[in-house]
């Protein structure tokens, strides 16, 4: 992998599916930010982010996933975000007491049968 | 206009004085003019002239050719880049020229059909004839004698002398101004080599890296030298952080000499940059490279290798375009080539496909890059080469030394027909139980800085749970000092890291006057630090921050 991380983007109906690979930290966290708040046009109903593959994330990173969490709440959208439970990102995001109060699935089929 | 048709040439500097036995008076007249003629013959070839510079001994040129034909101005016009034009380079008496930068236009005036013709030229009265100049009519010149400036076979400008009274010059005049026009081309046409060669020079040093990376856990050095006499070629190396914390390395030869080659190689250069930064699979970056040059520069060859090194699990992966396979000095000083696919070299073949390659490095390995110039030489053979680097490359040295070392080993009284580039990469060796690191407060530098860590952690047999809680809690500390402690110029980060009695400390010193966060939502970090961690404790001072991290156990069972 030559960027620390990567993103992809997959868009059906009225839900857009972010999967994000690597390491999310201070130096990328908000170039990340905004490519996803940019994918989210008014018809979304539902943002889900797979953090399946994220290898790293600090707290700048969960700082813009509470954002972002934060911003489609104002707009009546879902948000769901994907952690297997032997994700090595867990500890940090239970650390810094999440989730607050949105789904937080295993398995990224449990969201899109 | 009076064209000497070229008779001037024949004689070639040889005084040509006719035998005259009319009577005594005109034979010593006669013997009088020769010994004249021979004298002005010698004032314009004097040896002493060899030791100038072109501006100089062109100047000198000038006043002595006026002098030696008793005229009032000399100049030399010399073609522009485009060949359309004559600009003036030098002149005597009529220095205005040059000053004013008058250009003449090629095949038109006076001087432009001396250069068009190739073919001396004379003027008896400039008021009846075609000459463009403004500056001559201006400074009252009457009379003008001209020749070609021609260096192997090119035409590369005019000299000219002119005269305030009428003059009707002769064939003698014509062949020493035509003595002292060969002189002045062959110096021009030297100093416009040395130039292009300068030219190239700075050009391919402009392109090498200026500083080479400082990578986590590794030291590189790299060396350029031109062949013999200065003439660089197209090789060159390169050496780059990719923003994974990864190391790129390149060295490539691109076929040819001088200018050309060396625009090229800088082509190349950047090109490869530009896709290391888009194509993780070093053939991947090969073969788009090929491709370019297949499209944009056919009939370009080069021979290039292109890796990637993982500071944590220290892997190369690379692939060549038939460049020289890399040596490998293993860390118990035994030093190996190491075999690689063969593949095509870039520009050569359609679609050409190249290998990957993975070589496993150790802490203490070293790898040794090079190009042809550094191993072939005209009475040995490349594998003789190759097996000389290996015999030199068995010492334990920096890369820096290593370098030097492997240079004068191998380049030793022969300075060598080619230009050559050498890149030695060397993993350090495991740091021990301590490490200590200074680096920039800078947001790139985080990746960096948990790699260097998740690899000291790694040789430690750190619980891999534990390590991932050691990498978070410190790229907390570590990303909390960049963007508190300093402003937007950046300042130092110090990371020391323990491993003693079955406890690590980690700590992470900054040296800025710490300011609440700008950004509300930041303040995240001290709770991950402090579920993640046996203690944290935060010391600030003016003098800046330091923060202790322990964990206890941790080893593995």
């Amino acid at each position: 992998m030559i960027y620390p991380a990567d993103i992809r983007l997959h868009r059906s109906n009225s839900r857009t599916v972010v999967s994000l690979s690597g390491e999310i930290d201070l130096s990328n966290a908000g170039m990340i930010k905004r490519t996803i708040a940019e994918s989210i046009s008014n018809q979304v109903i539902e943002l889900v982010i797979d953090l399946g593959e994220v290898r790293y994330l600090d707290s700048a990173g969960i700082a813009m996933l509470f954002d972002l969490s934060r911003r489609l709440a104002e707009h009546e959208q879902r948000f769901t975000l994907v952690v297997p439970s032997e994700s090595l990102i867990r500890r940090s995001l239970e650390a810094n007491g999440w989730p607050p109060k949105f789904p937080m699935v295993e398995n990224i089929n449990e969201v899109t049968g | 206009m009076l064209p000497y048709r070229g008779e001037g040439r024949m004689m070639h500097g040889i005084a040509q004085v006719e035998p005259d036995t009319s009577d005594q008076g005109s034979e010593a007249a006669s013997i009088l003019a020769s010994l004249e003629h021979l004298q002005r013959l010698q004032s314009v070839t004097d040896a002493a002239l060899a030791n100038l510079n072109v501006d100089q001994l062109l100047d000198e040129l000038l006043i002595r050719v006026r002098d030696a034909l008793s005229a009032d101005t000399a100049a030399i016009l010399l073609l522009d880049a485009t060949k359309a034009g004559l600009v003036p380079r030098a002149a005597k008496g009529i220095e205005e020229e040059v000053e004013r930068g008058v250009r003449i236009p090629f095949g038109r005036g006076f001087a432009g059909t001396i250069a068009s013709t190739g073919q001396p030229s004379a003027i008896l009265d400039v008021d009846h004839s075609n000459v463009l100049n403004p500056i001559l009519r201006e400074k009252g010149i009457r009379s003008l004698l001209g020749v070609p400036l021609v260096a192997q076979g090119t035409t590369l400008g005019v000299l000219h002398v002119g005269t305030l009274a009428p003059r009707r010059f002769s064939p003698e005049d014509t062949a020493l101004l035509q003595l002292v026009g060969d002189r002045v081309a062959l110096a021009i046409n030297a100093g416009l080599y040395e130039r292009e060669r300068a030219v190239a020079r700075t050009l391919q040093r402009s392109l090498l890296p200026e500083t080479l990376p400082n990578p986590p856990g590794l030291r590189v050095a790299a060396r350029y030298r031109p062949a013999r006499g200065g003439e660089v070629g197209g090789d060159w190396y390169d050496a780059f952080l990719l923003p994974s914390g990864s190391v790129a390395v390149a060295i490539g030869d691109v076929v040819g000499r001088g200018l050309g080659a060396a625009a090229s190689m800088g082509k190349l250069r950047n090109a490869l940059r530009a896709y290391a930064l888009e194509f993780a699979s070093p053939s991947g970056v090969l073969e788009r490279l090929d491709r370019l040059i297949q499209i944009l520069g056919p009939g370009e060859m080069a021979t290039v290798m292109y890796g990637v090194i993982d500071p944590v699990h220290l892997t190369f992966r690379f692939a060549s375009a038939a460049h020289i396979p890399p040596v490998v000095r293993d860390p118990d000083g035994s030093v190996r080539v190491r075999p690689v696919d063969v593949s095509a070299p870039l520009g050569a073949v359609v679609a050409a496909t190249f290998a990957e390659n993975v070589e496993q490095l150790r802490p203490g390995s070293t790898l040794i890059l090079c190009t042809d110039g550094l191993v072939e030489r005209r009475h040995q053979s490349f594998d003789e080469g190759l097996r000389r680097l290996c015999e030199v490359s068995g010492v334990q040295l920096t890369p820096e030394d290593r370098c030097r070392h492997i240079i004068e080993g191998l380049m030793e009284e022969d300075e060598g027909d080619d230009d050559m580039a050498l890149m030695v990469i060397e993993v350090l060796p495991d740091q021990g139980d301590r490490l200590a690191l200074s680096l920039p407060a800078e947001v790139g530098q985080l990746v960096v800085l948990r790699r260097i860590l998740e690899r000291w952690l790694t040789e430690r047999l750190v619980e891999p749970r534990v390590l991932q809680d050691v990498v978070a809690v410190f790229g907390e500390a570590a990303a909390n000092a960049i963007e508190h402690a300093y402003g937007p110029d950046s300042g130092v980060l110090r990371v020391t890291a323990e491993w003693a009695a079955r406890e690590i400390v980690l700590t992470v010193r900054d040296f800025g006057r710490w300011r609440s966060p700008r950004v509300v939502d930041r303040g995240r970090g001290i709770p991950i630090m402090r579920a993640l961690t046996d203690a944290v404790r935060i010391d600030r001072s003016d003098a800046g921050t330091s923060v202790e991290l322990r964990w206890r156990g941790g080893a593995r069972p």
